[in-house]
């Protein structure tokens, strides 16, 4: 098998907290495979966007390595990373503010081959042209400021900037959970265009599990900042090992009734705990409605239990599937 | 508000717990204008029943549900030819009425606990407040009441909680508080905006599960964007679009088998689980703005299926087969 573009391996990144230590991504590794589309889920306080900044080298590690093909990054400077900035980009959630709202479009997505020096005038306006047909915005944007759009139009500008340098990797942080519904689609759409037209290879950060499920090729799910188990997208989806997986599954809302009406519903009890103090030994054992006394007492490690297919549960593959309507 | 008049013979004749016809809010736009942005909304609920108001940002949505409790706010104006709410005629009511009334015959659950709390009162005080406002009951029994409500929305350690303040608990703690305060004076009606929205999907499931206990006896309002939120607790929906319903029926025909093309395309552009992944197919363009007061239906411009007369002239909500439906050329059976 070829080596993987991106390589993350056993990545730890710790935030101070007063004077406690919060270790929000806690020895997390994860490839992703050139041109495949990984999606990583979990719910606020699972580490997924403090993952993915990782990834991006946007936040130092405290352990391990993010390797990008082949190049070990993390013990990179600044000045020796800038290639390898080109060819990693992020798109992020909010693009009220990811925006500046003082300058025109143009300008936003012309930057970063400004600051890269990649072309000549000419040659920046007519890639500016380019990425604007393919986000789908009118070629007179370029004069206009992000005001003058809509939400799910200035996220099409928050991705043609960050396909402005050409990158063979993307990272999407929640890409459409502050827009309207029926825009939502829309800026898949784009995403799923851009993706094949410029050959990417990219890692989805969401909570939303339908929205992972409908774009991904491979799912990885976290809690409390490990990951509890991975796979290709169908069998996370219809075959869930990890009893937090089926719960996901169990609760993400489906404009379905029959789909509502037939699903096993597993309701957790409880607030996920904090992540400055989680729980020993399993951390999903104070919510799960599997638990065994060995779950609190023995750290059950993520053991790959088929090719690409791992999970980290004492009691895997017990819970679930939860969706099985036919 | 005992004393309104017919209204205890009202209540029991109608079957209704609230009626609501030709429902009006508007703003002042420009100098002289006023836009609105519900425009004529009508329907009613028993008891028991549990509808959800589907529609995006700027659907009207929201307006509608504050409307229900006197809450619209300034400088934006609510009128409605006819709006009974727990068989009392509040069409007129003023501000200095509305607080008899509110929290008693109909109660809100916002989707944000933090701002709909007091976060200078402890939650035992903001509930024991609620309680003796409503009901003729001594600090003790009220705070005996409080607990038991804590107790019911599923919040451990009751007598403990009762004097926290709203900060101190999880956002799903929080939303629960709400609830508690939403139910604890056992009103006819509640409504809840967005309820779980600000919320992570494991303690979504957790509060829908708990309102749905909760609100038995009382009519359920939902508003939410989600279609999902509103298939998992409902029986009916009602879809919102620039101001207007433009679908009500069962949560399934209307989601199984939607009419309007605005409801099948909100369908085909949520992902959803099905063995074979279907491409999404988006609504093309956004909803107009509410000073967009075109002729035809608001829809008009994003629709797959419209016709020359969608252009020129409104469809009326009007039985289809079934359920309301405001379209010229409706998706087939």
């Amino acid at each position: 098998m070829t080596e993987p573009l991106l390589r993350a391996q056993d990545v730890v990144v710790k935030f101070k907290v007063g004077r406690r230590e919060l270790t929000a991504v806690d020895h997390v590794s994860l490839d992703v495979g050139r041109g495949e589309t990984v999606g990583l889920v979990g719910e606020s306080g699972s580490g997924k966007t403090t993952f993915g900044l990782a990834v991006m080298r946007a936040h130092d590690l405290d352990e391990g390595r993010i390797v990008f093909d082949g190049t070990d990054l993390s013990g990179l400077d600044d000045r020796r990373l800038r290639p390898f900035r080109r060819r990693m980009q992020m798109v992020f959630q909010d693009p009220f503010a990811s925006l500046d709202p003082k300058m025109k479009v143009g300008a936003i997505v012309s930057e970063p081959m400004r600051v890269h020096h990649t072309g000549t005038s000419e040659e920046i306006q007519e890639r500016v042209a380019t990425l604007l047909e393919a986000v789908g915005l009118p070629s007179n944007s370029v004069g206009r400021y992000p005001s003058q759009f809509s939400g799910g139009q200035k996220q099409r500008i928050s991705i043609a900037r960050a396909l402005a340098l050409d990158p063979e990797f993307l990272v999407a942080d929640e890409p459409v959970s502050a827009l309207d519904v029926s825009i939502q689609a829309q800026v898949i759409a784009v995403l799923e265009e851009v993706r094949q037209r410029f050959g990417l290879t990219s890692l989805v950060i969401a909570h939303d599990l339908a929205l992972v499920y409908q774009i991904t090729d491979r799912i990885a799910v976290m809690y409390l900042g490990q990951i509890v188990e991975e796979g290709p997208t169908d069998q996370v989806v219809f075959g869930p090992l990890h009893p937090y997986t089926a719960s996901l599954l169990s609760a993400s809302p489906v404009a379905d009734p029959e789909l509502e009406r037939s699903r096993q519903r597993i309701v957790l009890l409880g607030d996920p705990p904090s992540p400055i103090e989680p729980p020993a030994a399993c951390r999903f054992h104070t919510r799960c409605p599997i638990a065994r006394p060995v779950c609190s007492t023995e750290t059950p490690p993520l053991v790959e239990v088929a090719t690409g297919r791992r999970v980290a549960c004492h009691f895997a593959g017990e819970v679930g599937p939860v969706l099985e309507v036919d | 508000m005992k004393s309104a008049p017919g209204s205890s013979s009202a209540r029991a004749i109608a079957a209704s717990v609230l009626e609501v016809e030709d429902l009006r809010v508007s703003f002042p736009h420009g100098r002289a204008d006023r836009v609105e942005v519900v425009k004529g909304v009508s329907f009613s609920m028993s008891r028991g029943e549990a509808l959800a108001i589907v529609g995006e940002s700027g659907s009207g949505k929201t307006m509608t549900s504050l409307s229900l409790l006197g809450l619209v706010p300034k400088p934006g104006d609510m009128r409605a030819a006819r709006l009974m709410v727990d068989g009392l005629d509040v069409t007129a009511l003023g501000k200095r009425e509305w607080p008899a009334v509110r929290g008693k015959n109909i109660a809100m659950v916002f989707q944000d606990a933090l701002s709909g709390l007091n976060p200078v009162r402890t939650i035992g005080s903001i509930l024991v407040e609620a309680i003796r406002r409503h009901q003729g009951l001594s600090t003790d029994e009220a705070k005996e009441l409080a607990i038991k409500t804590i107790a019911a929305v599923g919040i451990p350690e009751p007598a403990a909680r009762f004097g926290v303040y709203p900060h101190q608990l999880s956002g799903g703690l929080r939303q629960r508080v709400m609830i508690a305060l939403a139910i604890v004076n056992r009103p006819s009606i509640v409504v809840a905006d967005e309820p779980t929205t600000a919320l992570d999907a494991t303690i979504q499931a957790q509060i829908l599960e708990l309102l749905q206990e909760m609100v038995t006896d009382a009519a359920l309002i939902l508003v939410t964007h989600d279609l999902g939120v509103a298939a998992s607790i409902c029986d009916r929906v009602a879809v919102m679009y620039a101001g207007r319903f433009v679908e009500v029926g069962p949560v399934d025909a209307v989601l199984s088998r939607p009419r309007h093309p605005y409801t099948a395309g909100l369908l085909a552009a949520v992902p959803r689980f099905e063995r074979q992944r279907k491409a999404l197919i988006p609504i093309p363009g956004s909803p107009p703005s509410p000073d967009d007061v075109g002729a035809g239906c608001p829809f008009q411009p994003r629709c797959a299926r419209a016709q020359d007369r969608c252009a020129v002239e409104r469809p009326p909500l009007e039985v289809l087969d079934g359920h309301p439906v405001a379209c010229w050329n409706p998706v087939p059976r």
